[in-house]
């Protein structure tokens, strides 16, 4: 059987997207393989697939809970049974007994803190592994634009399970990245499979304006104009629930919004909601979207900046996963970068607050405080705190207290400048005069191969026109009811016969 | 004034009862919703479906449900669906509007709060009282009717069975040091409560769970003899109970606790 037969068997598809045979036939040929292939071209199909050949276990590492999730709760809808998703969410008990039977599971799922436990380490041991995953593996670099602590021990974890064949994916890594990726892992000699980071069928479009009541009178035409499925990325929390009733009360029908504050039930309704096409639009902010698989979502708009081009890249590719038409929208105001410059400045701690919290780490037991007290006192953010966290976790044992606050000082002040040169990619990307396709392929060190007919605002894309064409998503809009009949025509499956 | 004013246009829920149902809602609903979910996809013979609710205890139990009940699917879709009706024709046109549209099935995913709120012109949280009242109605009738909603009373059986030995918090937190090893000075010391306060913690889980070791803090010997000497009393007062001991060594906490393992039986 040939690879697309077993494509079609196992996925019901007839023909690979860019990049998937290649990392697939990479692996068959028993060569570790680094992957690179953008945002809805469907990474993890280059791990699916080879499991059903190999027939061994698959291992696979996911930063994040709610993607890992996601990818557990895909594989078990188009059928395959055996997955496990071995994370925090298990009670002891669930994961004592996963632990003892993980035999049982072609695919499991492992957050990296998982792996540094020796327990998961000595079960994992005992399995024929065919595949081991690293999923997001930008993650693994610091130079990668979600830089992981946890992901550094991979390296050794895979040399602990004696080398087993493995494949690194990432949608956006520069080549530094790339390489860095394979000397964290100890994967000198893997293939490097590297797809275009160019989605030819999304179009790029970037409108400036003067003022916020302009650029949200802008947004509100946009939500009518567009026809078809829709994303508004916002930064922040409060801004995506106030412009989400703003355009509810100016008429916009089938638009809510998400974000990771709301309760995880009502979170997964809106989800699902856009899914089946109940909603036509979700405001939200970078939370939604990972794992989403939706295929028609004809336009990604962005209220707010990102903080850097990776995860522009990665929130436009959400769009036109069919292959068709779609766009992305970047309205941008002036002054609008001190958003995102913010909130990467919340994510590196201050230097007072460096020595005010090492200083106190190290107080001996009575005078010791708690972490949220420590958190508290000093308001740090959640992302301040880990990474002083990690630094002296990392660190502690090997110089002196004095010595590693200066160190941890110099590198907190290395990452800030880090993440500012970062969102200057993007800033620059935004003023140029040039092509936006080839701006963005030059960031990532690319050359644009063929131009493109629809390509962007500085290629003369007439918007209106753009609109106007996109096509329609499937909706399915909901209608009052009355509660007895529907819930009849929930449960039973020809209502009119039912009489009771 | 105006307090009582909005209680006339928004009255509370008669069935609300948190205190009684506080612990077995949440599961009864994830639980009831899944498995409306479940057989309304069964039903339409659809068998791909994303589950509504995430949590795996939740949908190992539906599973289990589903594989241990012997009818077959439409019928117990028709049986789940009479149960439901009936007892919804019984409330508020409001109450039956917000419980089918916080259902998610084949055809429609459930609506939010907020878009409930939106869509009533109701005040969100007012909705969620309303909807919890239903969801404690249901449980209520399930278990005092047990033969009219059997399926219900299936989807609860084991949940109510945990809430009715409810903890206080604090308790909780004692048991849970307890299960670890420490011993009573221990915690106490740890907890800054006075040992008294730890005392009347054990008496508390032994209370609602009369299977709870008391070994490690009477003898067997001493129970024994306290539940003699209990007997001689007839009372179930202390006082008279230690003093018919003749035992300095045997205290009041001993005491209540073989009084309440026993549960009044002796």
């Amino acid at each position: 059987m040939n690879l697309e037969e077993t494509l079609y068997r196992h996925f019901g598809f007839s023909t690979f997207r860019p990049g998937q045979k290649e990392v697939i036939t990479s692996l068959l040929e028993g060569n570790h393989t680094l992957g690179m292939l953008p945002t809805g071209t469907g990474k993890s199909l280059c791990y699916q697939l080879p499991a059903y050949l190999l027939k061994k276990h698959v291992i696979i590492v996911s930063p994040l809970l709610s993607l890992m999730e996601d990818q557990a709760e895909q594989l078990k809808v188009r059928g395959e049974k055996s997955v496990l998703a071995l994370n925090s969410f298990l009670t002891p008990r669930q994961k004592q007994s996963a632990l003892s039977q993980l035999n049982r599971y072609r695919f499991i799922f492992l957050s990296p803190e998982m792996l540094m436990l020796d327990q998961v380490i000595t079960e994992v041991k005992k399995l024929d592994i065919g595949l081991f995953v690293i999923d997001e593996a930008h993650c693994i670099s610091q130079w990668g634009y979600d830089f992981r602590p946890d992901y550094l021990h991979l390296g050794s974890v895979r040399e602990r399970l004696n080398n087993p064949l493995t494949v690194a994916l990432t949608a956006t890594a520069t080549e530094a990245v790339r390489t860095d990726i394979k000397s964290k892992l100890n994967l000198r000699e893997a293939n490097e499979v590297v797809s275009s980071v160019d989605r030819s069928n999304i179009a790029y479009i970037v409108e400036n304006f003067s003022n916020y009541e302009t650029k949200l009178t802008r947004l509100l035409e946009l939500a009518k104009e567009i026809k078809g499925s829709a994303i508004i990325y916002f930064s922040s929390k409060k801004t995506t629930e106030n412009v989400t009733q703003y355009l509810q009360e100016n008429g916009v029908k089938s638009i809510d919004f998400y974000h990771g504050g709301m309760e995880q039930e009502q979170r997964k309704l809106i989800q699902q909601q856009f899914i089946t096409g109940q909603l036509r639009i979700i405001c939200a902010t970078s939370a939604f979207g990972m794992g989403v698989n939706k295929e028609e979502v004809r336009a990604v708009v962005h209220f707010h900046l990102p903080v850097s081009m990776e995860s522009y890249v990665q929130e436009v590719g959400r769009a036109g996963r069919d292959g068709k038409q779609s766009m992305a929208v970047l309205l941008y105001c002036e002054g609008d970068e001190g958003l995102p410059l913010r909130l990467l400045d919340q994510q590196i701690p201050e230097d007072n607050q460096i020595e005010g919290v090492c200083t106190m780490m190290s107080e001996q037991n009575e005078n010791r405080q708690s972490p949220e007290v420590l958190r508290q006192h000093y308001s740090l953010s959640e992302g301040q705190w880990n990474f002083i966290q990690h630094y002296v976790k990392e660190h502690q044992e090997q110089v002196e207290m004095s010595v590693m606050i200066e160190q941890l000082k110099q590198y907190s002040k290395t990452r800030r400048q880090y993440n500012i040169n970062r969102f200057a990619g993007l800033f620059n990307w935004l003023k140029t005069n040039q092509c936006r396709r080839t701006a963005i392929l030059q960031y990532f060190e690319e050359d644009l191969l063929k131009p493109n007919l629809i390509c962007c605002d500085r290629c003369g894309v007439n918007v209106k026109e753009l609109t106007e064409n996109l096509k329609e998503s499937i909706l399915n809009p909901v209608h009052p009811f009355e509660w007895k009949q529907e819930l009849t025509a929930m449960l039973v499956k020809d209502p009119e016969l039912y009489e009771k | 004034m105006h307090l009582l004013e909005s209680f006339k246009h928004c009255p509370l829920p008669k069935d609300l009862n948190g205190i009684r149902f506080r612990d077995s809602t949440v599961p009864f609903w994830e639980r009831l919703s899944l498995l409306i979910q479940t057989l309304s996809h069964i039903v339409h013979s659809e068998n791909r479906f994303y589950p509504i609710q995430r949590n795996l205890q939740v949908q190992g139990w539906v599973k289990h449900f589903l594989a241990v009940n012997q009818k077959n699917r439409n019928e117990l879709a028709e049986c789940l669906l009479s149960e439901l009706t009936g007892y919804l024709e019984t409330r508020e046109p409001l109450e039956q509007n917000i419980f089918v549209w916080r259902l998610t099935g084949n055809r429609r995913i459930g609506s939010t709060y907020p878009q409930l709120a939106g869509e009533l012109k109701l005040d969100e949280g007012y909705i969620r009282y309303v909807f919890l009242g239903t969801l404690h109605g249901l449980i209520k009738a399930s278990m005092e009717e047990p033969a009219r909603y059997s399926i219900l009373r299936g989807v609860v059986k084991d949940l109510h069975k945990e809430s009715e030995r409810q903890l206080t918090q604090s308790t909780k937190v004692t048991l849970d040091y307890v299960l670890k090893g420490m011993e009573l000075e221990e915690i106490a010391g740890f907890r800054r409560l006075k040992l008294n306060t730890i005392e009347d913690h054990i008496v508390e889980i032994v209370l609602t769970d009369s299977s709870f070791p008391i070994d490690s803090y009477v003898s067997a010997e001493a129970q024994q003899r306290i539940a003699e000497a209990v007997k001689s009393c007839s009372t179930r007062q202390l006082t008279p109970i230690k003093r018919a001991l003749e035992d300095d060594e045997i205290s009041f906490f001993q005491i209540r606790l073989v009084l309440a393992k026993s549960g009044g039986i002796i």
